[in-house]
């Protein structure tokens, strides 16, 4: 049986399930025991996709020379959605317990589930209307998870989050509109095909500025920022760690490297437009991350920094590429880039769930009025430690290794200052999460805190798990890498292949 | 069983017990403390055993590897890294015998002695590497041990210590990191031992700058020597006698020799630099040390400036300056661990460090106090103690380059060396001579073996290698001639040593140190006089009882602080103007707060923004075509 | 050179901008909630246009339609099934953005979305 479309239509299917549980008022166990089951099996089914090769689902059997509607599974959206998959999973156990604090479990699960599907089908999708539609399910979906808590600063949070993402769904629309004018077809693919034949045309900019701030804006990179630092600090824990885990690599990053190395084919242009947003969103990314005392709000900044690592890293290796450079530095600078891109899944998640684990304890996220939390909550405080040194790319973390290869693919790609930038980034961010070690985990505990213990199981093992793939993530790379990045820079490096790949012939 | 590697023995036997350590935590420190000292024990037997290899042992374990890059664990016992290697797992041993009887604060002991273990095991890491990204993994974790090793300590004041810390050695890191990465690319991922860049063009003297940023930062010296002043606040007594007094001396000296005569050519220019940076050092953090009332505070100082004697040494680039560098770089690491160590002794006794308040121990605490006093003249420079040999060499080396500046660096050294004996007059005075304070408790020592075992090894030390200086003179010599040779200056790749002919021959040299011991102690003399006026103390008309009045020794040189140029340089530098650290801190915070200030909160000006980079975007892809 | 086919397309563009300008320039939450609204009209709008076929028919075919020759003269359906898709989403957005501003409205006493700013920095 075609399990792809599964990945969608399950939580789906799940999503609108649980509003009707909770009206039911069915017992909470079922509802926890539902969402856990689903993203276990969903996880399971995605690792299991790693082992298979690349495949290809036409909806309804359109399949060409009738090109339908379509799934696509290639090394890149595989990788993708193990790493949706594991971060939701991880999520969920922890809501488990975290959720108390809200009412309206049914709902939570609701949107969690419509969040989920929306970026199994931005992944899986191979047809740019569905692309758009998945983004704003995900997205509606994301509004609504934001202002969840339903304080002043949460609406006014998913409010700007939910103007400036829907400026940006009109200017993704558009974009759609205009190549769909150009190639007459929606199907990635053949658009693919019909690429060379477009690069040069000035319509070209007109499309490419569309997509580039669109999903750079999905992707929260400067100087499409200003939204990510309200939002993704607003939502609950489990949810932050959805967002700055996952949603702005799956609604954001993934999109912009599947549009514009499979689907128009990578230019020296939007490899310097890539190379310049990644650049500055990490470094005015981490600059205000420096400065914050909010937690989460300083968590919310490293994001933009980290997802600019990625960018950038992946950048270079589509400049070198489109310049005609050594494809192996290409392939080095993609492949870190992935890397990164899942290290920072990890970690950053870890860190918005230890986040919400010191929330759900001390009630506060100001770091000022935190301090020693490693004495009573050990647990925690390992994990969060461990993320910490990850982020700050501390040996043996995968943090470590993931940017060192990307300085390694930026100096072989010859851009000297941009390697001695990611150096300097690398160090600020090491001194913020010096100062969140600081004055959260060490130093005497404050007498407000003396009652302070663990909050149970429910949320230290997902915690604990997320530490072990943060140690884990670089020491044991050669055993994995190959089943999980190679096939994605192979699949980005491919370029315009995708459309033979997909098509046939 | 697959073949291991010899090298990789100690340091995985490090590693698991290490583990083992950790997971122990604070359940039995009796324990942990135990398997440690065992465990440091075998290592550094089987550190010896590597050292005494007459070939050197290579070995390569593949890690991970694409086209362009190879990860990889490759090692090389050669001659200054196998030896470096055993000096470090000895003094681990030493401080993990020390930590079974150190009764100050560690809040974790099994933790502790996990990173221990582990710090021993990247600085073996660090000596037996022969790949760079493999050198940069253990150096990075070295880092990062050390941070955590001073949050052991106590509550209140290690939390800051230990990230000042970490900030200063992660901008090495950093440095390295980017000096590791550009070496590898303009070599093509060649070995260390395969290495090297003829000097010329500004990238390899970039190059060689951030490797030496990286060196000069774990070693401690100027300008990037503001962290271990501030670890000593904070960090239990052990783990400065371990890392920052002895490891971490070694291994930035050990990166310092190897950049400079095997994987670079140091030229005059580098060579000027090198005798710059190593005269401020001495200068700068000798004077700092004269005015300091905490003593784990002022050993740092010291230990900055000590640095200062190594740089000049490496610096001459002459075979009798590189070879006292080195041995100078050994001695230190000895008599610096043996005067925190003897300073962690008297903690155990007292419950204080502050100079003010101790007094009239030399009873209370015999080995502390000989200990002491025999480091204290080691370090001071006077014969026979090893501090004096090594100091004659560089002397010596300086000498020998027959330069002004050399001249210079000279006299500085020479004056340093004043200011320093004059310093640990003080120390001696004020901790073991004179009257106790008041309020000082004497307590006593659980396991005073533990203590006093390591303080007698080290002294002896000091005094074996001062007498009998020929073995590791001679030993460092064939390091000098055979394994740094790579870049030893062509003008000076004939000359030899001859240590036997002209040891001990009275010359400007020897002159000069004699002249540096009476300053000192004329130094000591004047401000003794001055702060020592017997004035009949009346208060409100009362003559105040004996006790009343006790001159502690701490304040012995707060005359020279009063000093005109000085006075204003010393209030500078306590508010920090010197600290890069916070100079960066200042800066950088003004800028964070402007881009804050920047988002407003305004949901239109985030709009404008998005508006403004769309145009930008379109404006650079429109611009492209166009042309 | 623009002729006058162009116009429609035009008007689009114009009508997108000044829905930017009501989101970019008004401080009402409801104008620019309205600002909105309008962006996505004139996105639809332009999706329209591009199915437009001159004397086109519906594209809804009969049984008494030769489907070659219908091909011939419809107008393009797909742009408009995007439409309809696009309303939809339109809609789920702007009730979630209307409960939104109303919630705001409740917290913070004021429909003046630059005194709306708790979180900033």
């Amino acid at each position: 049986m075609e399990t792809l479309p599964l990945f969608i239509a399950i939580p789906l299917a799940v999503a609108f399930l649980f509003p009707v549980f909770e009206k039911l008022s069915l017992r909470r166990a079922l509802l926890d025991g539902l969402a856990v089951l689903a993203t276990a099996a969903l996880l399971a089914g995605s690792l299991g996709l790693l082992a298979q090769p690349d495949r290809v689902y036409w909806i309804g059997g359109w399949a060409p020379p009738v090109t339908g509607i379509n799934l696509v599974s290639d090394g890149l959206s595989r990788l993708m959605l193990v790493v949706v998959q594991a971060i939701s999973f991880f999520s969920i156990v922890f809501s488990l317990r975290y959720m108390d604090r809200y009412s309206s479990r049914g709902f939570y699960y609701g949107l969690f589930f419509l969040l989920l599907a929306g970026m199994n089908g931005v992944v899986l999708t191979g047809d740019l209307f569905n692309l758009f539609v998945f983004i704003e399910i995900a997205a509606i979906a994301s509004y609504a998870l934001v202002a969840f808590g339903c304080e002043s600063e949460e609406l006014e949070a998913s409010f700007k989050y939910l103007v400036l993402g829907s400026v940006s769904s009109a200017f993704i629309l558009l974009g759609v509109g205009m190549l769909y004018n150009l190639t007459g077809t929606l199907n990635m693919a053949e658009v693919a095909a019909k690429a060379p034949a477009l690069s040069g045309l000035p319509i070209m900019a007109m499309v490419g500025a569309c997509f580039l701030f669109g999903f750079g804006l999905k992707a929260a990179m400067v100087p499409f920022h200003a939204w990510l630092p309200d939002a993704h600090p607003s939502a609950p824990a489990p949810i932050s760690a959805m967002l700055s885990g996952v949603l702005i690599k799956a609604g954001g990053v993934y999109v912009l490297f599947r549009l514009f190395f499979s689907v128009f084919g990578m230019d020296l242009l939007y490899a310097r437009v890539f190379m310049a947003l990644g650049a500055v969103s990490m470094l005015i990314g981490v600059l205000l991350a420096v400065g914050q005392w909010d937690f989460k709000r300083l968590l919310a900044y490293h994001s933009i920094s980290q997802m600019g690592y990625v960018l950038l890293s992946v950048g270079v290796g589509g400049e070198v590429l489109a310049r005609g450079g050594p494809t192996p530095v290409a392939a080095l600078a993609v492949f870190a880039g992935l890397f990164h891109l899942v290290n920072h899944a990890a970690f950053k998640s870890l860190l918005f769930l230890c986040s919400g684990s010191m929330e759900y304890v001390t009630g506060t996220r100001q770091l000022a009025e935190m301090g020693g939390l490693s004495r009573p909550m050990p647990l925690t405080g390992l994990a969060c430690r461990v993320a910490a040194l990850s982020i700050s790319g501390i040996p043996p973390f995968n943090g470590f290794w993931s940017k060192l290869l990307i300085i390694i693919a930026i100096v072989q790609a010859g851009h000297y200052a941009l390697a001695a930038l990611t150096v300097l980034v690398s160090f600020l961010t090491l001194l913020s999460f010096i100062k969140v070690q600081r004055y959260a985990l060490e130093g005497p505990l404050p007498e407000l805190l003396r009652s302070v213990r663990e909050a149970g199981l429910a949320m230290s093992l997902p915690l604990l798990a997320l530490a072990a793939l943060c140690l884990l993530g670089g020491l044991l790379l050669p055993l994995y890498a190959g089943a999980l990045f190679t096939p994605a820079q192979e699949a980005m490096l491919s370029g315009l292949n995708y459309a033979r790949a997909i098509l046939g012939g | 069983m697959p073949d291991v590697p010899p090298m990789l023995v100690p340091v995985v036997v490090a590693l698991v017990v290490g583990a083992g350590c950790w997971l122990l935590g604070r359940r039995s420190p009796a324990l942990s403390g135990g398997l440690t000292l065992a465990a440091a024990v075998c290592i550094a037997l089987a550190c010896a055993q590597l050292w005494r290899q007459d070939e050197p042992l290579e070995s390569v374990i593949p890690f991970f590897a694409m086209p362009t890059v190879t990860l990889q664990i490759a090692l090389k016992s050669t001659m200054l890294g196998g030896f470096l290697a055993f000096v470090a797992a000895a003094f681990t041993a030493l401080i993990a015998l020390f930590s079974l009887g150190y009764r100050g604060t560690v809040q974790n002991p099994g933790k502790f002695c996990a990173y221990l273990l582990w710090s021993n095991a990247a600085a073996l890491g660090v000596f037996y590497a022969n790949d760079f990204l493999f050198l940069l993994f253990c150096w990075e974790a070295l880092s990062v041990l050390l941070y955590l090793l001073i949050g052991q300590g106590r509550e209140e004041r290690a939390p800051a210590a230990a990230a000042k810390s970490l900030a200063v050695l992660g901008f090495s890191d950093g440095c390295l990191v980017l000096a590791v990465v550009l070496a590898l690319a303009s070599s093509g991922g060649a070995r260390m031992d395969q290495f090297h860049v003829a000097m010329g063009g500004a990238g390899s003297y970039a190059m060689y700058g951030l490797f030496l940023v990286a060196a000069l930062a774990k070693a401690g010296a100027y300008p990037v020597h503001t962290w271990l002043p501030t670890a000593s606040e904070g960090a239990p007594i052990s783990v400065m006698a371990f890392l920052p007094a002895a490891l971490d001396k070694l291994l930035g000296i050990y990166l310092l020799a190897r950049i400079s005569f095997n994987y670079f050519t140091l030229d005059g220019a580098l060579s000027t630099l090198l005798l710059i940076l190593g005269m401020v050092t001495i200068l700068s953090a000798v004077f700092m040390a004269m005015i300091q009332h905490d003593l784990p505070r002022l050993l740092s100082f010291h230990a900055v400036s000590q640095v200062g004697y190594m740089v000049l040494g490496l610096g001459t680039g002459n075979p009798i300056g590189i070879v006292g560098g080195l041995f100078h770089m050994l001695n230190h690491a000895i008599y610096k661990c043996c005067l925190f160590l003897c300073a962690g002794k008297l903690e155990n006794r007292t419950g204080q460090l502050e100079l003010d308040r101790l007094g009239g121990l030399a009873r209370v605490a015999p080995t502390a106090f000989i200990g002491c006093v025999i480091a204290a003249m080691a370090i001071s420079g006077i014969p026979p103690l090893n501090g004096f040999v090594s100091k004659w060499m560089i002397y010596q080396g300086v000498l020998s380059m027959q330069s002004p500046l050399g001249a210079i660096a000279m006299v500085v050294a020479v004056f340093g060396s004043a200011l320093t004996l004059a310093s640990f007059v003080k120390v001696v005075y004020s901790c073991y001579w004179g009257a106790a304070s008041d309020g000082l408790v004497i307590r006593s020592e659980p396991r005073p073996w533990a203590t006093g075992v390591p303080i007698a090894v080290l002294a002896g030390l000091c005094i074996l290698l001062g007498v009998w200086a020929y073995a590791p003179v001679n030993f460092l010599s064939s390091v000098a001639e055979f394994d740094l040779r790579g870049g030893v200056a062509p003008a000076f790749a004939g000359e030899t040593l001859a240590p036997a002919s002209g040891f001990w021959s009275p010359t400007t040299a020897t002159a000069l140190i004699l002249v540096g011991l009476a300053l000192g102690l004329l130094l000591y003399a004047v401000t003794r006089t001055l702060k020592f006026r017997s004035v009949p103390n009346f208060v409100s008309g009362e003559r105040l009882s004996g006790t009343a009045v006790r001159y502690s020794g701490a304040s012995f040189y707060s005359t020279i602080r009063e000093l005109p140029v000085l006075s204003v340089m010393y209030t500078d530098g306590e508010a920090g103007v010197y600290d890069p650290y916070r100079l960066g801190g200042r800066y950088g915070y003004s800028l964070v707060q402007t881009l804050r200030r920047l988002h407003t909160g305004v949901l239109l000006v985030y709009l404008s923004w998005c508006i403004l980079g769309l145009a930008l975007i379109m404006g650079f892809l429109l611009a492209e075509y166009r042309l | 050179m623009p002729t006058l086919d162009h116009l429609p397309y035009l008007f689009a563009m114009l009508l997108f901008v000044i829905g930017l300008y009501a989101i970019v320039a008004k401080k009402n939450l409801v104008k620019l909630i309205l600002g909105l609204i309008v962006i996505e009209y004139a996105v639809n709008l332009f999706l329209l246009l591009l199915g437009y076929r001159g004397g086109g028919v519906a594209p809804i075919l009969t049984r008494r339609d030769a489907p070659a020759e219908f091909l011939a003269r419809t107008v393009d359906p797909l742009p408009q099934a995007l439409i309809l898709t696009a309303i939809v989403i339109g809609l789920g957005t702007l009730a979630l953005v209307t409960a939104l501003a109303l919630r705001l409205y409740d917290r913070y006493g004021t429909f003046d979305i630059t005194e709306i700013k708790k979180l900033k920095g």
